[in-house]
């Protein structure tokens, strides 16, 4: 039997979208159902028909030092840091820098900054072998171990630093990590989350699958297509001992992980996976499953995903919570997903709404949940609203989390 | 800060050589070897080779994967084949970082706890470590870590070769109807210990397998001290 771990605080996060880059401009765009899907135009794959959830507004500049480094990717890290200063500031002089660890989930990391090395016609292999004007080898800003390893040099901490991969659950994983890690002694507090950016080779990729929508996706309803890939991500700052916190954003209950063992891109058709992460959450929260008032879906919006998520909640949550899924809103940012829907599932606790899932009109009456199109408001009862949030990804890793609000 | 002491059941290190260039698992059907990436294969062979001798099975023991740059192989070969106009679907699925331990988990029908970690060459051990321990202690259950890289075309020449190693962590309370024998005792502290005279080496994944797997000269037990980054030690006790 796992051990039972005490709730996490969470004392702080940050969140950046295609709605919004930061926690008041997501979280108004929750509430609405903003839309921040745009039509791909990338005249180097303009076979490629898709929309995308790509961030309009400026990233910040790498700092001189990490000059080498560049990538989108790190922007949009420095931006997440950047938005956090303070509490990591106080996470820093509260517990020491070396017991802050960092764990962060991504897919492609810097793949974009690879893909600006490369110019049409170019041999590859030749072609990143020679070093940038800066002498900075591409594997050494291309490797995935690059955002954590940034991350932990603009915030000054020196804990343990790895980034989990496991596709699109990557940055749900670290919940996990990060919350095995502080009730083992290892650390007190550690910045967790997930960054991912748009790339041609994640949307070629997607593409060839053939499971990319030409128009803006619709999970859960009964005309959905497929995905729409976004960039974006989220951190969060987690601390033990609740008590000392000056400012509490949430709690982290539960965590369950589990593996499908079935194939590489297609869930296990009877949701077997999907519904063990959810049950060991749950059991992790030691809560009862009715204390879940709100269901954040992985609800990609391809068809069988979709089909096979909703029997599973439905299996596992048969009060019948509400659910709903942020993809036709900000696009799937693969292994940032886990840790920005974690945020989005917070303000949705906070706010105490379920977010409109838009795009699900008409709604697919054959799926067995409660999803809408409108967001829903609910009474507010004596204990806090418990929120899951499911990440599912390639490989068969799915991840649970159960969170709840300040 | 000192981690539960982890008890090692098995270890190993594949590198290639003349007769197996390339890494053969048992654990895999050569029809489904031609299929997958030489991550995966690496993966299989470590974990089936330090599980050799112990109780444990390659279907439900956990797995903790640490490799630097992943299925970089197969990376490139999307990136030159866009380069053409050209893409790959099933190369595209099986680039992304778990595809060794999602190969893995569905060839051998292994459902358990895996994941997958990118870290610096240098903190790769420790990561993966940390990771593995924290799995196998909260959860009690066996856990096998696993380093591997498959050897990057584009890359130094110190990194253009594949090797895998792998460590089996079993907690003392995993099971006690099935002992098996135990090579040793690993734990992970930080700070470093005080100690006198020269500093503890610093040693890779390659360097700490290589001293577990060096038969014990005397009959008391011997403790190496390897430094890490970040502050970190491991202290390995042969039994």
């Amino acid at each position: 039997m796992p051990r039972q771990s005490a709730p996490l605080p969470i004392s702080a996060y940050s969140i950046c979208t295609a709605v919004g880059t930061d926690t008041a401009q997501v979280a108004a765009g929750l509430a609405a159902g903003a839309q921040g899907l745009v039509r791909l135009s990338d005249a180097q794959a303009a076979e490629i028909t898709t929309h995308v959830g790509r961030i309009t507004a400026p990233l910040p500049p790498i700092p001189a030092p990490f000059a080498g480094l560049a990538s989108r990717q790190l922007q949009i890290a420095l931006h997440l840091v950047e938005a956090m200063r303070e509490p990591i500031e106080r996470a820093l002089h509260r517990w020491g820098a070396h017991r802050i660890g960092v764990f962060i989930g991504t897919t492609t990391g810097g793949m974009d900054g690879t893909e600006a090395r490369i110019h049409p016609g170019d041999a590859i292999t030749a072609r990143l072998a020679s070093t940038h004007a800066d002498d900075t080898p591409w594997y050494r800003s291309h490797a995935l171990h690059v955002t954590a390893d940034f991350i932990a040099a603009i915030s000054h901490t020196t804990g343990p630093r790895y980034i989990i991969s496991t596709a699109c659950s990557s940055s749900a994983k670290v919940f996990g990590s990060a919350r095995r890690l502080i009730a083992l002694g290892v650390i007190d507090a550690a910045l967790i989350g997930g960054v991912d950016t748009l790339c041609r080779f994640t949307v070629r990729g997607f593409h060839g699958l053939g499971i990319l929508a030409s128009e803006r996706c619709r999970p859960f309803s009964t005309e959905r297509q497929g995905i729409n890939i976004g960039e974006g991500g989220a951190l969060l700052l987690v601390e033990r001992d609740e008590g000392s916190l000056p400012v509490l954003r949430g709690r982290l209950l539960g965590v369950g992980e589990s593996c499908d063992a079935h194939h590489m891109t297609h869930p296990e058709p009877n949701g077997r996976g999907a519904r063990e992460s959810m049950r060991r959450a749950i059991l992790d929260a030691g809560r009862p499953a009715s204390d879940i008032g709100l269901v954040n879906a992985h609800g990609t919006g391809t068809a069988i995903n979709d089909a096979i998520e909703a029997h599973a909640i439905a299996a596992e949550l048969p009060h019948g919570p509400p659910v709903f899924s942020s993809k036709a809103s900000i696009g799937h940012l693969l292994g940032a997903s886990g840790a920005a829907e974690a945020v989005l599932t917070l303000m949705a606790l906070d706010l105490g709404i379920a977010p409109p899932s838009i795009g699900c009109d008409p709604f697919d009456e054959t799926l067995p949940i409660d999803v809408r199109s409108v967001a829903r408001s609910w009474a507010r009862g004596p204990n806090p609203m418990l929120g899951l949030s499911n990440s599912f990804g390639f490989g068969g890793h799915n991840v649970s989390l159960i969170l709840e609000a300040a | 800060m000192t981690l539960p002491a982890m008890p090692v059941v098995g270890c190993a290190l594949w590198t290639p050589t003349a007769t197996e260039p390339l890494p053969r698992s048992r654990l895999i059907d050569p029809r489904d070897a031609r299929r997958v990436s030489t991550l995966t294969l690496l993966l299989a062979t470590a974990i089936e080779r330090a599980l050799e001798g112990t109780t444990l099975s390659a279907s439900t023991v956990s797995v903790v994967f640490v490799s630097t740059l992943g299925e970089i192989v197969n990376t490139i070969e999307l990136l030159e084949r866009a380069q053409r106009g050209d893409g790959s679907p099933m190369r595209f699925r099986n680039s992304v970082h778990n595809t060794a331990i999602g190969h893995y988990g569905i060839l051998t029908g292994n459902a358990s706890f895996a994941t997958a970690l990118s870290a610096t060459p240098e903190r790769g051990l420790i990561a993966g470590l940390l990771e593995g321990i924290g799995r196998a202690a909260m959860h009690d259950e066996p856990v096998v870590v696993v380093w591997a890289e498959e050897g990057c075309p584009a890359a130094p020449d110190e990194m253009r070769d594949p090797i895998a190693i792998s460590i089996a962590l079993a907690p003392p309370e995993w099971d006690r109807s099935r002992p098996m024998p135990c090579l040793g005792v690993l734990r992970c502290t930080r700070p470093q210990p005080e100690r006198s005279g020269e500093p503890a080496p610093l040693l890779g994944p390659r360097q700490l397998v290589e001293a577990m797997q060096t038969p014990r000269l005397e009959k008391t037990s011997q403790t190496l001290v390897s430094r890490q980054p970040d502050g970190f030690c491991i202290e390995w006790e042969a039994r």
